[in-house]
């Protein structure tokens, strides 16, 4: 007995002696030449972590550069653990590579102290076995969101710390069975039509004709966190994402520290499509809802939300292009209990139809643009009549529309991963960030991830046909959207990352809720009279920010 | 088995140490030559981590100073180690003497401080200063011998603060003495010498100021009494800051009214202390009224405390009525707390009027009814329409004191509501995190010159009051919550958001056996500017005299302009330790020679932004005035004296002007730097004719004799836009660089009026950055472009400029506009 005491005290206390001095003063437990990798989980998942960190290995410029090179992965779902094990410092963390979430916010506060600079470790480096740089196969739309805002070499050229690991896309999922083979609709492309199937929709509450009969069209889950998806995109298909720049980086007019971003438009007019589309419309005595979005998405968690969705509840949807592998599960339980499933798709976000009010077209002219610039038709759109004030051809008009088709909101800007300045197997790191961005590289990630890519030019129709074939015809679009040639991709900034945003409280706007306050009963007062509109939120911000609320923000962002 | 696990332990925690442990003694075995020992202005931050970019600033191993009488002054004594860690440093002072005389300046007014370093980890500022360790707290030399922090390791300089306290009543003339350093286990003789300027600085604090020492001291000192709070209160004054508060919680009963006016007298009665805030108590109604019936009573004590000692209390009081109601939607509380903080005041001020009093003391009442309207309820708020009637003193922060029309508006908004009805001046500003430099700041990153340059500005500007929002914060603000720190001294210089240095300039005596606060590099410069401040109203002062008795009007603003464009332009800082020395003797001199007989004084000193200065210059008779050795004569004469003009011109790399007054027994003499060469480029010598294109706005250009000068016609094409735009590229914009001051822009506007505005493109920076927004008025125009608003260091190069007419913030239909560039002037510093 004794003995097996004095063993197990031996034992505790030489563990404790090891872990003391590991965590006090010892070096890393990982031995030289091995890849520690950290990877927050997310809808993508880890996997795809996993996938490639084992094709890293066997590729042979890597073998013949780290002969010695063993690999470790670790993953869990705490959004903090990034920044905490950043901030742990070589004693405490040894992890060379992390990927987590929103990491842009660590930029101004770790840049240099904890973050590993990535412009010439990364993405000035050709990529091996390709002619490209990161740099260059990158969306322009991620560098540029993975700039260090403000910050520059001396030659004003990007500095990079951050970089993305997810290249995505988020919008408007419909029910392609209900929308177009029950309901006889195309895929709405612009608002106006949008709202107009939604009102359709409404009036066929009750049918009996075999149709979608519930009158809700749109339904989400609770505190409808994801409708905020759409709002930058109809702005930047508005006023352009250069724009949506530029707001966040306090540059009006190419003038910067100018409080008139307020007065961008776009703002208001993607609000406006909200408060058409989001309202509150519900009886409380008869218990009757007259809205496009259910009521009930309040009551429902996120699982619930897009389970009822997948069963046929509500014809659109916002969510992100990790639905299906989120749901792959879900959706085979639900098949395994003999329930029914439909197909779903991710539209490309409808054209906001504000946006004609500056052409000077109408709503039918604008569709019809939509469609010449999708591939649809080849008929070149004519006009009954435009704004030759501000546009002098036709062709400036598409032109404008083309590159509004582009915009696109995704996780990827959030999905950011970073390098220690303390990692001890930094050029590791940087390499396998680098082999990211490999054709090989993209096949395995989109296999992993059940058809997300990463934020490269990749035609994986091209490249690698049978992996294309084999996707959900959900991200077959999505491909297809991302490689058409008349199409530039744009995706939306990550607007976390600018110190304007983070230091100086300067938002979309002064009201926070902006996304979900038009679908609140508390927006409608007793005689049953909005609260808040587009134009009283829009108008608040810009009463708001006084002169010197301005430049007080612009000091504490150190833009001044 | 319990020893066994015992020793086991003790194994353990021994292993543990042994790898953990870096804090080893550090053994002495330095050789001489390893320290080098230099000087420093103490107007500079010598930092620990830094040993090679001091080079120009370096002085010999020795003190040299110079100051006036009533002056405290101080000096860096910095040792310098690469490559071995040193140890047992001291440095004892001793009295010095007066060449030729028998007078010393006592040891006792010598003192020597150790200074200690904070880390800098983000230069949140953005300027050319680098991050890591920057002197602030100055611990005394004794106490760090006595806690044997006396050494400090290789590759680190160590700075030793000697400041110097000269009585009011020491004999002018120079100081000798010797100091001795030791260190390791050698000593250096360090010799000293003070200049002891023959000029009084008045121990009277004209400047005010509101700064908060009620915060989280107790943190540090591990004293959370009302006495602790009283000595913070003292050591500021000794500082020349004056305190917001002076008890920790306001009480309003009788007895707790009494209790304050009875450390109000105490303060109050200090020469240095030059305002003491009033307590005030907020409505129940939360609507933002004060309760005026409480509140009343503490003014009503103040009125009876004045009547009794015969002492205006009530001409120090004063208070920071509402904060920041414009970052706060506070405009409806703004309404309310000052409806009744001004219907209090005349309801006292009435009351105190209708009082009968000793026939002895009516003067006095009628000086305080003066004194309780001119109670100042500073709001912290820069002018805007929607508060205007409401905030009668605004106290924006300093950077709204930039432009001269900012300055205008609220020197309107005094006349408005006080020196129209016989009031004193009082305007107020303040710092914070916002703004910051190149405007004032106290930011740890930031120069000690930037502190002490603000007091330059408030004398310029007529501002009176500067607040400050806290002095003593021991803790660190993590954005909801204050959490504690565990190193006062040596820890991050950040303990609030996005900021150095901000919401504490004192450090807690405590750890260091002190009873009550240690100052701050910082402190030292608040005080020296205040100092200076002093300095410069009793110049403005003296010329007023001069110009009463001349009957030509000047007071001194003009002096003060030229003098301190060395140092600042609008209220942006841009100076070094040179030029700011430079202007600071001149001041001396100035003000020596303005307190002579001869009554020297600066009438006008005018800059044709062409590179030609002309100063006019008063001096009484009996007296030759001389410029750079050349006898000038006057141009105009009265009863009293005469008036010189006195011309200069910017044509060398390094400009002076030497004045030199003299009536044979006595000498006076002035050097001014008058800063670099002033270059023009001019449309008649061929220059821009191809330099502007096309941004919104279509441009034409062609050369034309207009207003006697050949000039380049630039017509702007009309515009549906936010203004119209045209390029300005140009060598002269992309030659500029810091060490360019002003680029002046030489505009002739045939037409009305027209707002302009001018913008660069950076090499680094995002957008074009505006540097001007002014009107191009009817007629010939000199744009005046501070350089110091395009900071170089962080934006690099000028690409070209954007030149904007019309309306920057509405999209609107512009006309084609014309305007004539005559010449563009650069100067150098």
């Amino acid at each position: 007995m004794k003995n097996k005491l004095l063993t197990k005290v031996l034992a505790i206390l030489a563990t404790l002696a090891i872990s003391v001095s590991t965590i006090g003063c010892g070096p890393a437990q990982t031995p030289a030449g091995c890849l520690d990798v950290f990877v927050m989980e997310a809808g993508y998942g880890y996997q795809w972590c996993d996938d490639l960190m084992q094709a890293f290995a066997k590729q042979d410029w890597v073998k013949e550069k780290y002969p010695d090179l063993t690999l470790n992965f670790q993953h869990n779902d705490n959004k903090s653990y990034v920044e905490t094990k950043l901030k742990a410092g070589a004693k405490n963390n040894t992890f060379d590579l992390l990927f987590g979430e929103v990491v842009q916010t660590y930029l101004e506060k770790y840049a240099g102290e904890y973050l590993y600079e990535l412009t010439d470790s990364v993405y000035s480096k050709q990529i091996p076995g390709e002619t490209q740089t990161y740099e260059e196969k990158c969306y322009d739309s991620y560098n540029q969101s993975n700039q260090y805002p403000g910050v520059t070499t001396a030659d004003g050229d990007p500095r990079y710390f951050i970089a993305s690991w997810a290249g995505g896309m988020n919008g408007i999922f419909y029910n392609e069975e209900i929308l177009i083979d029950q309901l006889g609709f195309n895929v709405p492309r612009t608002t106006d039509e949008l709202i107009w199937q939604c009102e359709q929709i409404l009036a066929l509450k009750g049918n009996t004709e075999n149709k979608y009969n519930k009158g809700f069209s749109f339904i989400q889950s609770k505190g409808l966190g994801y409708l905020q998806y759409l709002f930058p995109i109809w702005w930047g298909q508005y006023q352009s994402v250069e724009s949506i720049y530029d707001f966040y980086k306090g540059v009006d007019d190419g003038m910067s520290g100018s409080k008139n971003i307020f007065k961008q438009e776009g703002r208001l007019h993607a609000l406006k499509a909200y408060e058409d589309l989001f309202f509150y419309d519900y009886n409380e005595t008869t218990k009757v809802s007259n809205a496009f979005l259910t009521p009930s998405s309040n009551t429902y968690d996120f699982m619930t939300a897009q389970s009822l969705f997948l069963k046929g509840e509500g014809v659109f949807h916002v969510n992100g292009d990790w639905y299906e592998n989120e749901m792959k599960d879900m959706k085979a339980d639900i098949v395994n209990e003999g329930g029914r499933v439909y197909d779903i798709k991710l539209m490309r976000t409808p054209i906001i139809s504000a946006i004609r009010y500056k052409f000077g077209i109408t709503d039918v002219e604008l569709r019809a643009t939509v469609d010449y610039v999708d591939g649809v038709t080849t008929t070149k759109p004519t006009y009954a009549s435009y704004n030759t004030d501000l546009y002098e051809s036709v062709d400036e008009i598409i032109d404008e529309v083309r590159v509004a088709r582009g915009v696109v909101n995704a996780s990827g800007p959030f999905h950011t991963a970073v390098i220690p300045t303390y990692a001890r197997e930094k050029d590791i790191a940087a390499d396998f960030l680098l082999f990211m961005a490999t054709d090989v590289a993209q096949s395995i990630y989109i296999k992993s991830t059940g058809g997300s890519s990463l934020p490269f030019e990749y035609n994986l129709k091209v490249k690698d046909p049978a992996t294309y074939n084999a996707l959900s015809p959900m991200h077959k679009e999505r491909h297809d959207y991302f490689n058409d040639a008349n199409i530039d991709i744009q995706i939306t900034p990550n607007k976390s990352s600018f110190p304007l945003v983070q230091f100086g409280g300067v938002s979309e706007f002064t009201y926070g809720d902006y996304y979900s306050v038009f679908s609140s009963s508390d927006n409608v007062d007793k005689n049953g009279n909005k609260i808040r509109t587009a134009e009283s939120i829009y108008n608040a911000t810009l009463d708001a920010w006084n002169d010197k609320k301005w430049t007080d923000a612009l000091d504490k962002a150190g833009l001044r | 088995m319990k020893k066994i696990i015992t020793l086991l332990l003790v194994f353990v925690m021994s292993f543990t140490i042994t790898g953990c442990d870096k804090s080893a003694s550090i053994v002495s075995s330095v050789a001489q030559s390893d320290v080098t020992i230099w000087s420093a202005p103490g107007s500079e931050k010598i930092m620990q981590d830094k040993l090679d970019i001091y080079e120009d600033i370096k002085g010999p191993a020795q003190i040299n100073v110079y100051a006036a009488k009533g002056e405290y002054e101080g000096q860096h004594l910095i040792l310098t180690s690469e490559n071995k860690d040193v140890d047992n440093i001291n440095l004892t002072a001793s009295a010095l003497t007066l060449v030729g005389g028998t007078e010393t300046l006592p040891v006792d007014n010598i003192e020597i401080f150790f200074e200690k370093y904070v880390e800098v980890k983000k230069n949140y500022d953005k300027t050319d200063a680098p991050i890591g360790w920057y002197p602030d707290a100055l611990i005394p030399m004794e106490k760090i011998v006595e806690f044997k922090e006396n050494n400090f390791k290789a590759g680190r300089n160590q700075g030793l603060y000697i400041r110097f306290n000269v009585p009011v009543d020491q004999p002018a003339g120079t100081y000798r003495g010797v100091f001795t350093l030791s260190y390791a286990t050698y000593t250096k003789q360090i010799p000293v010498v003070l200049e002891v300027m023959d000029l009084v600085v008045s121990q009277e604090t004209h400047s005010r100021s509101h700064f908060i020492h009620e915060w989280q001291f107790r943190l540090g000192e591990l004293n959370s009494t009302e006495d602790m709070l009283m000595k913070y209160v003292k050591a500021g004054l000794e500082y020349r800051i004056s305190p917001a508060g002076l008890v920790l919680e306001d009480s309003f009963s009788d007895e707790g009214v009494a209790y304050y006016i009875s450390r109000a007298r105490e303060v109050m009665q200090n020469p240095k202390c030059s305002e003491v805030a009033i307590p005030l108590s907020m409505a129940s109604s939360g609507d933002g009224s004060i309760d005026i019936a409480t509140s009343s009573k503490v003014l009503n004590a103040f009125i009876d405390a004045s009547l009794e000692d015969n002492f205006d209390y009530v001409a120090k009081l004063g208070c920071h009525l509402f904060d920041e109601p414009q970052l706060n939607n506070g405009l409806e509380k703004t309404k309310k707390r000052t409806a009744t903080f001004y219907q209090m005041l005349e309801d006292a001020a009435a009351a105190l009027e209708a009082r009968v009093v000793d026939g002895s003391k009516e003067a006095f009442k009628q000086q305080l009814v003066k004194s309780v309207l001119s109670v100042r309820g500073a709001i912290t708020a820069s002018y805007e329409q929607a508060y205007d009637g409401y905030i009668r003193t605004w106290c924006p922060t300093v950077d709204y004191y930039d432009s001269a029309a900012n300055r205008q508006k609220y020197a309107e908004e005094e006349e408005r509501w006080y020196t129209s009805q016989g009031l004193e001046s009082r305007r107020w500003w303040y710092t914070c995190i916002s703004p910051r430099a190149p405007f004032p700041t106290y930011h740890t990153e930031d120069t000690l010159l930037s502190a002490r340059a603000l007091s330059w500005m408030q004398a310029e500007y007529g501002v009176t009051g500067n607040l400050f929002w806290a002095t003593n914060i021991y803790a660190n603000y993590d954005g909801s919550k204050y959490v504690n720190i565990e190193d006062f001294y040596s820890g991050d210089a950040s303990r609030y958001i996005q900021v150095n240095g901000d919401g504490y300039l004192f450090y807690p005596g405590k750890p260091y056996g002190i009873d009550g606060p240690i100052g701050s590099l910082r402190l030292e410069a608040i005080r020296d500017g205040s100092e200076e401040y002093e300095i410069l109203y009793e110049l403005k002062n003296n010329y007023k005299e001069v110009s009463s008795t001349i009957g030509v009007d000047f007071d001194g603003t003009t002096a003060i302009r030229d003098l301190a464009k060395d140092i600042y332009t609008g209220t942006r800082v841009s100076t070094n330790s040179d030029s700011f020395d430079q202007a600071r003797s001149a001041l001396y001199n100035l003000a020596m020679m303005s307190n002579s007989n001869a009554k020297v004084s600066i009438i006008d000193a005018k800059d044709n932004l062409k590179g030609a200065i002309e100063y006019t210059v008063y001096v009484e008779k009996g007296y030759t005035v001389k410029a750079n050795g050349i006898e000038v004569l006057p141009r105009d004469s009265y009863s009293s004296g005469n008036v010189y003009v006195i011309p200069a011109t910017l044509d060398k790399e390094d400009n002076n002007l030497v004045l030199q007054v003299s009536n044979g027994t006595n000498t006076y003499r002035l050097v001014r730097g008058l800063g670099g060469k002033a270059y023009n480029y001019t449309v008649a010598d061929g220059n821009f004719t191809s330099s502007f294109s096309k941004e919104n706005a279509t441009v034409t250009t062609a050369v034309e004799s207009k207003n006697g000068s050949q000039m380049l016609k630039l017509t702007f094409g009309k515009t549906t836009t936010k203004s119209q735009r045209i390029k300005f590229t140009d060598d002269v914009l992309s030659n500029l660089d810091s060490t360019k001051s002003k680029l002046i822009l030489h505009i002739y506007n045939e037409g009305s009026a027209v707002d302009f505005t001018v913008a660069f493109d950076m090499k680094r920076h995002d957008g074009y950055k505006s540097v001007i927004a002014t009107k191009l008025n009817q007629g010939m125009n000199s744009v005046v472009i501070s350089l110091d608003n395009a900071n170089f260091a962080l934006n690099g190069k000028i690409n070209f400029a954007v030149f904007l007419l019309g309306d920057t913030n509405n999209t609107t239909v512009e006309p084609s506009r014309t305007i004539w560039l005559e010449s563009v002037s650069v100067y150098s510093k």
